[in-house]
């Protein structure tokens, strides 16, 4: 067997032990072990194991992955969400659906903080839910908007899918999570609008509630400057090259857990609790990271990922036909799959065929995070919809109708991404640092 | 009939003997994650206004790295925290499922296992002849840090026997 078709079965074998439940970490290390073993040699194989974990877990750059992962935990446990629909719905609760666009808002404000889809969306369906239940919301509307409000975690920075990406490709984190400022805020836009037409639609999905002064919009603004203090401190010390991503997570961090401490909203039980929940999923990241590593080493020793990108290049077809095939390939994919394992599998064959294909890599990646996110939002499988299931008393049906207006606004948004891939390049074209 | 009894009660207390360690390590973690945390804060505030940055923080960060990422392997396992997909394991029966769980279980006993035993010949390896691996600027060596990221793995080795026994026991059970 040619050390191609050697890999082409271990990927097979990889997805295929993955789709019966096998976990995605323990699959890599030890088909990727077997894979080297098998072509390198046992004792190499066994040699070569030990120093890629080695290597990968005392790896400077890794650590913002727990960091931000404590930063997320900390926010999530205090009162930020809250606060933050409660600041949005003082300035558009008054328009009819506003409570749906203060939902939006507040989900874009949450992921500002956090860098996971699901916890954002779970964070939102417990606080928007009930407030937009009590006025009256139609659940088509309220909990559409809550599963696509958690899509933005994942996109605006900070971003564990990011970080992933960053990690694997060894692109930099700090302009990857620039990157998605501008395509967040877009999307946010689109929630909006897709909302405002809705009501327009139907006006009865979304009543408008009585009218605040302007004194309780700025009065509203009061909870919430600090936590966009720690987000532009966050933010904007990576885009001036003022520190590294990696300090930007332990500056995060610290700076959430002072806003929750000082306002009371974190004792030492919920800090002890962050702590070790952190430390449990930053050794599941840790074990996916490590795993990955072995994978792709096998797979980089069976040129698969070599041959692959020559293959489709020498298809010559229109690159955007086959960027229109491999964005399908994505929503099925996060239909079924983790976002975590979905880039593990597919980057490190997929992302040099891109490249060689001549598109931008950051602008890849943003739209490869957001078509993700869609597929896992989309019917029947999407991973947030079953999370939220857990959280809001509607039945599965009603969320799958709720979403499709939202997946609708999404594709438009990623049509417009696509078309304008200045929208996702700019900021980091003008980052100071690295 | 005391020993008898002793015998029967022995592999529940190894298996919460192990659960204990399994914890204790994941706290260890918590804390090293903590530290890492106040590490960069106190090395960024250092830097920009004292003028004074930590020395080698970089280093002490990959190197704690390996405490905060990997001491909490166990306790994940524990929590049944990583990532598997179980879309199409929901729809066979309990023993399919349990049969499937107990492979699981084995592939990741397997992976960690390789990876405590290589890791360890690794340390021993590196401690006995190359006194002088050490990190840039700090100086400090490598090898205790191999030998904590074998105890990690060897930690979720030995959570996965336990795991590995119990959905055994429920595919045989009736």
């Amino acid at each position: 067997m040619s050390p191609a078709e050697i890999g082409l079965i271990g990927f097979a074998l990889m997805l295929i032990l993955i789709l019966l439940g096998v976990n995605v970490a323990f699959c890599l290390i030890l088909l990727g072990f077997t894979g080297l073993a098998i072509l390198i040699g046992t004792e190499p194989a066994l040699s070569s194991i030990a120093i890629i974990a080695f290597e990968r877990s005392t790896a400077y750059d890794f650590a913002v992955a727990p960091l931000f992962l404590l930063m997320s935990a900390f926010v999530s446990s205090s009162e930020i969400g809250k606060e933050a629909y409660e600041m949005a719905r003082t300035w558009v609760g008054q328009y009819r659906g506003g409570l749906a666009m203060a939902t939006s808002v507040a989900a874009g404000l949450f992921a500002a903080c956090c860098g996971s889809s699901l916890a954002s969306a779970l964070a939102m369906g417990k606080i928007a839910y009930p407030e937009m239940k009590r006025h009256n919301y139609d659940s088509k509307l309220s909990t559409g908007i809550i599963a696509a409000g958690g899509t933005l975690g994942i996109l605006i920075p900070p971003s564990m899918g990011f970080i992933l990406i960053g990690i694997l490709t060894q692109m930099s984190i700090g302009k990857l999570f620039i990157a998605g400022i501008i395509p967040g805020i877009i999307c946010v836009g689109f929630y909006i609008v897709t909302i405002a037409i809705m009501c327009r639609i139907n006006p009865k999905i979304g009543p408008a509630s009585p009218g605040t002064t302007l004194k309780q919009k700025v009065g509203s603004l009061r909870l919430t400057w600090p936590v966009l203090l720690l987000f532009l401190l966050v933010i904007g010390g990576i885009y001036g090259g003022v520190f590294t991503p990696t300090e930007a997570g332990g500056i995060g961090a610290f700076g959430a857990l002072v806003i929750s401490l000082v306002r009371k909203q974190l004792d030492g039980r919920g800090f002890a609790e962050c702590l070790m929940d952190t430390a449990k999923m930053s050794a599941m990241m840790m074990a996916l990271i490590i795993g990955a590593f072995i994978f792709n080493q096998f797979l980089a020793v069976t040129r698969i990922p070599f041959v692959a990108s020559e293959w489709v290049v020498g298809l010559g077809l229109n690159r955007y036909i086959i960027l229109i095939i491999i964005i399908f390939l994505y929503i099925i994919l996060g239909m079924i799959f983790d976002i975590y394992a979905i880039l593990i599998l597919t980057l490190p064959i997929i992302f040099p065929t891109m490249i060689a294909l001549g598109f931008n890599p950051i602008w890849y990646a943003v739209i490869m995070v957001r078509v993700i996110e869609v597929g896992l939002i989309s019917p029947p499988f999407g991973i947030n919809l079953f999370g939220l299931a857990g959280v809001v008393d509607v039945p599965m049906g009603t969320l799958y109708r709720s979403v499709i207006p939202f997946i609708i606004s999404d594709i438009l948004n990623i049509a417009l991404l696509i078309a304008l891939p200045s929208l996702s390049t700019f900021l980091p074209e003008m980052m100071l640092a690295r | 009939m005391q020993w008898q009894n002793k015998l029967i009660k022995l592999p529940l207390k190894t298996e919460s003997g192990l659960y204990s360690v399994s914890k204790v390590a994941a706290v260890i973690a918590a804390i090293v994650l903590a530290a890492m945390m106040m590490l960069t804060v106190a090395d960024v505030t250092g830097r920009y206004f004292f003028n004074s940055p930590i020395k080698g923080t970089w280093e002490l960060i990959g190197l704690l790295l390996v405490g905060a990422g990997t001491w909490g392997l166990g306790y994940c396992q524990m929590q049944k925290a990583h990532i598997s997909i179980n879309i199409i394991l929901q729809r066979f029966s309990r023993r399919i499922q349990a049969l499937m769980l107990s492979f699981t279980y084995l592939v990741g006993l397997a992976a960690f296992s390789l990876l405590c035993w290589r890791m360890f010949m690794m340390a021993m390896r590196y401690s006995s002849t190359m006194k002088g691996y050490v990190t840039d600027t700090l100086e400090i060596p490598y090898p205790p840090f191999m030998f904590a990221l074998s105890i990690g793995a060897g930690i979720i080795s030995l959570i996965l026997i336990v795991d590995l026994i119990r959905s055994l026991a429920d595919v045989v059970r009736k």
